[in-house]
């Protein structure tokens, strides 16, 4: 297979992408535990308003 | 209309993220019950919250445009300052450098640790140009969003200010409720729609242009100064300089990155949100960036000619949204618009929000003479965020940008980012600074950076300041503050500190 031209720029790109779909799919999953749990903590402080 | 926007699919879309967003912003405000709710959302923020927040924020139109400016205009070389900012961030939330005594301290703002060890005027002062730093900044953010609007969509540029003021308006009914805790929320439904975006346009990009495509298209522009910063006649050392100077200051003192920080619900997590958001500020900038290489690669010399009268000044900047309007098809078009829409109101309402928040807590907390009553201060606070928005609105509206977009981010950024950030280092590990060090380096950080834009603006001198360039301004701006505090420091009194 040929190496694509500035292998370092090709690299950095490529780790660009699946760094952040990968980073996207977790946060969409664990960012819905920490909102409800914020908001849960939230209302438990102002007495289960 | 652009060919590629379709009313009723793409606008569908647009459509539903808006209601999503201002569903989602509006419902939070029953929970905000007091100051602290308001400003840090009662530091109840946990880690991914925090990374998908900070990660939002700090990705707006804004920066989409000038990282794509950088990579028309540099090449690869012009993602240098992302690479740069990335390795600051995570050898910051690793260390724990100031940041941990700054979670720490419990305080809400920067200015407000500083009164502990310099006393409440340096607070006051150090609030005051944080604001006026951070609204310059700021200010251009609505003008180059809506441009990006009009460009990739088609939308007559006639209606650019109308666009801008409804982005506005939306942005600001759910800050001005809700506060930290509808930005926090509406920032997590606005990092999944603008990462789809992100990613699903630039895979479309490399599908269609092509990876050699491009290569060749920096290599023919740019030579080995496209690939490497120090080979580029226009960056250099200098500019490698002052990048780290300001994103190590940035990720030290921006306020609404800091403003994380003070929201986490500890210090560990403060930390955890600084390591795990390292990696998107190098995202941060080759993406766009590669859709300037793109646009760079695929659009004919003469397609900016046909820019809109008050866009011709600047076409570097506006290259990439017009080649954008040519290559995204119907359907991801709707996609790109709600991402482009989302990166821009989770920026606009945590910057509205995080000045609000200095001007509250650091300039107007000497002339309350008792602490206010919850309700007076949200009172207080709410108005603080929509008096922001009309400034913006203004101020958006007639100041004429010129040249590099980024030079002019970083440089309103450095009135302050050089002195906050020597002072708060200085605060935090040497035992010696005192206020005096502290005033000194405010004055000398904030007045180099404001002089080269007045001089930028004035025809006698303005040979000058091209001449003596942003960077090297920048980098004057750092050092003189860094030596004012050492000498006001040393100059002061033991006996009066």
């Amino acid at each position: 297979m040929k190496m694509p031209s500035h292998p370092f720029w090709w690299a950095l790109v490529a780790a660009c992408l699946i760094w952040y779909s990968t980073i996207t799919l977790k946060i969409a999953v664990r960012g819905v535990a920490d909102v409800r749990g914020m908001l849960a903590r939230l209302r438990a402080r102002s007495g289960g308003k | 209309m652009s060919p590629h926007f379709d009313w009723l699919v793409d606008g569908s879309i647009v459509g539903l993220y808006l209601l999503a967003t201002m569903f989602a912003g509006l419902w939070v405000r029953r929970y905000v019950t007091n100051v602290e709710s308001y400003l840090v959302a009662g530091r109840e923020m946990n880690v991914y919250l925090g990374i998908a927040s900070l990660a939002a924020t700090e990705f707006g139109i804004i920066t989409c445009m000038y990282a794509a400016q950088a990579g028309y205009k540099y090449g690869f070389a012009g993602a240098t300052p992302g690479i740069v900012q990335a390795i600051a961030m995570f050898a910051i939330g690793a260390s724990g450098f100031c940041v941990k005594p700054l979670r720490d301290s419990g305080v809400m703002t920067i200015p407000e640790l500083f009164e502990r060890r310099f006393g409440s005027r340096v607070r006051q002062i150090a609030g005051i140009v944080i604001v006026l730093g951070g609204l310059l900044n700021m200010g251009v953010f609505l003008r180059v969003g809506g441009e990006f609007l009009v460009l990739a969509t088609g939308l007559d540029p006639n209606a650019l200010e109308l666009t801008m003021t409804v982005l506005l308006l939306l942005v600001a009914v759910y800050t001005v409720f809700g506060g930290m805790l509808s930005v926090l929320v509406t920032d997590f439904l606005q990092f999944i729609v603008m990462s789809a975006g992100l990613v699903a346009v630039t895979v479309l990009i490399l599908y269609k242009v092509g990876w050699s495509h491009m290569v060749d298209a920096v290599e023919q522009h740019h030579g080995a100064g496209g690939f490497d910063p120090l080979a580029n006649k226009d960056l250099g050392w200098t500019y490698i300089l002052f990048q780290i100077c300001v994103q190590v200051a940035a990720t030290l003192t921006w306020q609404t990155v800091i403003a994380r920080v003070l929201s986490a619900k500890d210090t560990p997590t403060a930390r955890r949100v600084f390591t795990g958001t390292s990696f998107f500020f190098v995202c941060r900038f080759i993406i766009p960036g590669l859709w300037g290489i793109a646009a760079l690669a695929m659009l004919p010399p003469d397609a900016l000619d046909l820019l809109p009268e008050s866009m011709r000044g600047n076409p570097s900047l506006h290259a990439m949204p017009v080649f954008l309007s040519t290559i995204v098809p119907v359907g991801l078009m709707g996609l790109l618009v709600a991402a482009m829409l989302a990166a821009d109101m989770s920026t606009d309402s945590s910057y509205m929000l995080t000045w609000a928040s200095v001007i509250y807590n650091d300039i107007l907390a000497p002339f309350r003479k008792k602490p206010s009553s919850d309700k007076r201060g949200l009172l207080v606070n709410r108005s603080i965020v929509g008096a922001i928005g009309v400034f913006l609105l203004f101020y958006g509206l007639w100041y004429p940008l010129e040249g590099d977009l980024w030079t002019y981010c970083q440089l309103t950024g450095t009135i302050y980012l050089s002195s906050m950030s020597v002072l708060l280092i200085a605060c935090c590990y040497w035992k010696r600074a005192n206020s005096w060090g502290a005033l000194a380096a405010i004055v000398f950080g904030a007045v180099i950076p404001i002089a080269f834009l007045v001089m930028e603006k004035l025809p006698s001198t303005a040979e000058f300041a091209k001449t003596l360039g942003g960077n090297t301004s920048g980098l004057l701006a750092f050092a003189a503050a860094a030596l004012a505090m050492v000498a006001g420091s040393l100059l002061k009194p033991r006996s009066t500190a």
